[in-house]
């Protein structure tokens, strides 16, 4: 995996950073969506404790509004001697039965006075040990709100019984103008309250309001039977101590908000407790979508970044690939021009000092080739007078000896060679005419050197059509003739061998001459100085080069020698049939 | 390049997998809890004994995700009667049975009847106590505390006490412990058991007229609510019989009588949380069925509390005894 290219560069640092400020913008606004939420429930659940807290209150209100009316327009109105105030309480007691159970006005010593609706008062009640009964007597003006009791005062054969809130306070009664002390009770039923209570509690969620006294002690609770069987609790103890406000508390293991509100007249305390969990389970949706959204985004930023750092990455890999195969070592390679302006411009200028190299490396074979030619040409125009001053002069003996026949070979041989030496000037010429040239050349020599030497020719037909470099045949044999058939004394030979192996093509020079040491054989190809002693003076490095030159670096002489059993030389060179196509090409340079 | 590819791959599948996930979770945000169906057999049951149990039980049912089925009944004449009440739910659905059996002649019909449908047994473990999930109180308990009353109620006037026993339904297994250990906790005490007569016995000797001679009795012990009733009936019935009643029960009418003072003292067991238990129970049984558990097995006892006249409304008698939703 290219974990360092530049795409994946770009693509990483923009996810990364993308990443970094997706999340801090989603913590934060997240954190703030929940605090917001937070606050939502604290207000919410103000709002239901006041709009409770006032239903209640309207309620109780009304409960007083009934102790006070039949206080003070009945009550105080009437002689009890005398007057019975039964129909008021019975009027008073059916325009409100929905909310009352019964109304009761008893004596300090707890004698009934009057009730309604009528009823068999239960045989053994002491009311006076009634706790209602307790906290009002010989409390003038005081209301008092017991806690919900079930009622314990008439008989109601009916197997009924009610739970009520006794609301109590202290009469004067009149009995013939004297005033006694009793106590008025109005129970009022408890499933008004209750009613008030579950409203408050008809939201399905977790979030609950509960009632207490001022001593703590439970009123209603959406789960008093529970409370009551010992099934469930309630931190109700706790709830006392907090005054009209929200507190954070800890329940049972459960975290929870709990917002206190005091109910005028009663001092009860209406208690909301919302559940921490209920925000968590409130934010679940929330949650979800964030996460949604932030994969999307996510998704969308990899991908997006993947395409711009792509679009940013590719002119450069292409240029990139270019310089690749230009490493490699192709010479010529496509320069890629594309992509961005900056690129483009990068492209642009490395195709240019392509372009430049390429000219200066064409530039450097031609005047190698030219500075080749030139020694080349100036090496033969050294020996050519030397060796055409030998042959005309063997010729001059000949004619002055009356050889005539020898004389004429001699100069056929002559005419033909330089033919070939001149070839219309052409460098690469076929195999059969640098053959010619060769043999020639020997046919002169053999003549000069008295036939001291044999030489042979063993050439494959078939190779005579492919393209030699011009003259590198006669230096070898001059090489042999001199360095080697010298001193033979008429034992000398020299074989000539051409053959064709696969693609390349061989001729091989072979003497029985002396023979150098191997070491000193492999000198003669690399030391370009090397002092020559005797010939042309055209060295076979120099003939080597200029098959390299042409051919290429594969190709050119192997030399083989071992003292007192002669030298091999062999060119080496490519089977190129001769056309003038190739002729040309390799003229040029143009094919290797 | 493909590594690459085969990166950015991988992180768009995760990405992908987490994006199926989440939806996934978000479409089943408030989605409602699965109810399963319950039916509840109770003998008589629209009888007002049953009132803070059933509100137990709608309370435990809600919380636990039950739809409740209470079965109207009458008093059943036999288990088979019982037991096709049963099965009748069972064909309609109901996924478990909570149910207070009143005959057992044959163990082997009910479980039969049942197979391996969740059960809750109330009240009546039928002896079956190691097989089924029951909750009820401990009549052994139940029993002695009845005598207890007796014995504390008729303090220092034991001797020569005669005593008459209305066994209840003698065909249910509690009611047979519960007059055992009864008739246990009485034998070391002076008193002395002049009769003990089953529900069906009682039924029985009142349609033949035959109890009026065998009525002297200084104190009827009722071992059952229907009992109590019974004993408060025949009282009411007979104005020269002038029996003091201890029982068990807890109906409206039982409670009238002993704030009347008919009733010397009541054993009530709490109806309210064995509702709320029965169906807590059966949710469990519930759960562990769709885990592909075996049947669980729990024995829950309720509480129960000795009310006598002067402690009925004591505040925390009246809360157990008054069910306020009632």
């Amino acid at each position: 995996m290219e974990l360092r290219s530049i795409q994946m560069t770009i693509a990483v640092s923009f996810t990364v950073v993308s990443v970094c400020i997706m999340c801090f913008l989603v913590l934060t606004l997240y954190g703030q969506f929940s605090r917001r939420i937070e606050d939502q429930y604290v207000e919410n659940s103000a709002q239901l404790l006041n709009q409770t807290a006032i239903n209640l209150e309207g309620h109780l209100r009304n409960m007083r509004w009934i102790s006070d009316a039949m206080y003070y327009s009945v009550i105080k109105d009437k002689d009890l001697a005398v007057q019975s105030m039964d129909d008021e309480m019975n009027l008073l007691y059916e325009a409100n039965k929905d909310n009352l159970v019964s109304i009761a006005c008893y004596t300090n010593d707890g004698s009934l006075t009057a009730a309604a609706p009528i009823a068999t008062v239960k045989a053994d009640v002491d009311v006076t040990t009634h706790r209602w009964f307790q906290d009002a007597v010989g409390q003038l003006e005081n209301f008092h709100f017991s806690t919900p009791h079930v009622q314990n005062l008439f008989d109601d054969p009916s197997y009924r019984y009610y739970w009520v809130v006794s609301l109590s306070r202290t009469v004067e009664l009149n009995h013939n103008g004297e005033t006694s002390l009793g106590v008025l009770l109005v129970d009022m039923n408890y499933s008004s309250i209750e009613r008030i209570l579950k409203k408050a509690n008809e939201d399905a969620s977790a979030e609950y309001v509960y009632l207490m006294d001022q001593d703590g002690e439970i009123i209603y609770h959406p789960k008093q039977d529970q409370i009551y069987a010992g099934i469930s609790s309630e931190n109700n103890l706790a709830a006392l101590s907090y005054e009209d406000e929200t507190v954070q508390e800890s329940f049972e293991g459960e975290k929870r908000l709990v917002t206190v509100k005091t109910v005028s007249y009663t001092g009860w305390k209406l208690v909301s407790v919302v559940p921490m969990e209920v925000y968590s389970m409130g934010m679940e949706s929330t949650r979800y979508l964030v996460i949604i959204l932030v994969i999307l985004a996510l998704l969308a930023t990899v991908l997006l970044n993947q395409l711009v750092s792509a679009r940013i990455a590719k002119p450069l890999k292409k240029l990139n690939a270019s310089v690749e195969e230009w490493e490699a070592g192709n010479l010529h390679p496509d320069i890629y021009v594309g992509g961005s302006t900056e690129v483009m411009h990068l492209g642009n200028t490395l195709r240019s000092t392509v372009e430049q190299i390429q000219q200066l490396m064409q530039d450097i074979v031609v005047e190698q080739e030219e500075k080749r030619k030139s020694e080349l040409d100036a090496l033969q125009s050294q020996i050519n007078p030397h060796f055409l001053y030998n042959t005309l002069d063997s010729i001059v003996w000949m004619i002055t000896g009356e050889k005539y026949e020898e004389a004429v070979f001699m100069v056929t041989q002559l005419a033909s060679l330089f033919r070939v030496s001149l070839s219309q000037g052409k460098t690469v010429i076929r195999i059969e005419d640098e053959l010619r040239h060769a043999q020639n050349y020997m046919n002169i020599q053999k003549i000069r050197y008295k036939n001291v030497f044999q030489a042979d020719f063993d050439i494959e037909p078939g190779i005579l059509g492919y393209c030699t470099v011009k003259l590198i045949l006669q230096p070898l044999l001059e090489n042999a003739i001199y360095y080697g058939m010298e001193y033979m004394d008429g034992e000398g030979k020299i074989r000539v061998n051409g053959y064709r192996k696969g693609d390349d093509i061989f001729l091989e020079v072979q003497d029985n001459g002396p023979g150098i040491p191997q070491e000193e054989a492999s000198r003669l190809l690399t030391e370009e100085n090397r002092e020559r002693k005797r010939g042309s003076g055209v060295g076979l490095i120099n003939v080597h080069s200029r098959i390299q030159l042409r051919f290429g670096p594969q190709y050119g002489l192997q030399i083989e020698s071992c003292p007192d059993e002669g030298t091999t030389v062999t060119i080496h060179i490519p089977a190129i049939p001769y056309t003038e196509e190739n002729q040309r090409q390799l003229e040029e340079g143009k094919r290797k | 390049m493909t590594g690459k590819r085969l990166w950015i791959g991988l992180i768009v599948t995760a990405m992908v997998a987490i994006l199926v996930y989440v939806s996934y979770g978000m479409i089943n945000v408030g989605k409602k809890e699965t109810y399963h169906s319950v039916a509840v057999v109770l003998g008589d049951s629209s009888h007002d004994r049953w009132n803070a149990f059933k509100e137990g039980l709608e309370q435990g049912a809600e919380e636990n995700h039950i739809h409740l089925n209470v079965v109207f009944t009458g008093v059943f004449q036999n288990q088979e009667e019982e037991c096709a009440a049963i099965r009748r739910e069972l064909e309609n659905g109901a996924e478990g049975i909570i149910v207070q059996m009143t005959a057992e002649e044959s163990p082997e019909l009910f479980e039969k009847t049942v197979g391996e449908t969740p059960t809750v047994l109330i009240e009546n473990d039928m002896g079956l106590e190691d097989e089924y999930t029951t909750v009820a109180a401990n009549q052994s308990e139940v029993g002695v505390a009845v005598a207890q009353s007796v014995l504390s109620g008729e303090s220092g006037d034991i001797q020569g006490l005669r005593v008459g026993v209305l066994a209840g339904n003698q065909e249910m297994h509690s009611q047979r412990v519960c007059l055992e250990s009864f008739l246990d906790a009485m034998e070391g005490s002076e008193a002395k058991i002049v009769w003990i007569r089953s529900e069906e016995e009682w039924d029985r000797d009142i349609s033949a007229g035959l109890l009026a001679g065998d009525a002297e009795a200084d104190v009827v012990v009722a071992l059952d609510n229907n009992a109590t009733e019974c004993a408060i009936a025949f009282l009411q019935d007979n104005s020269d019989v002038s029996w003091r009643i201890y029982g068990e029960g807890r109906s409206e009418k039982a409670i009238y009588y002993l704030d009347k003072g008919s009733v010397r003292a009541l054993v009530v067991p709490g109806g309210f949380y064995m509702g709320y238990k029965s169906a807590e129970l059966m949710a469990q049984k519930l759960k562990l069925k769709t885990s592909g558990e075996k049947k669980g097995r729990a024995e829950t006892h309720v509480d129960f509390l000795t009310v006598t006249r002067e402690n009925l409304y004591d505040k925390n008698v009246e809360k157990i005894l008054y069910p306020i939703a009632g």
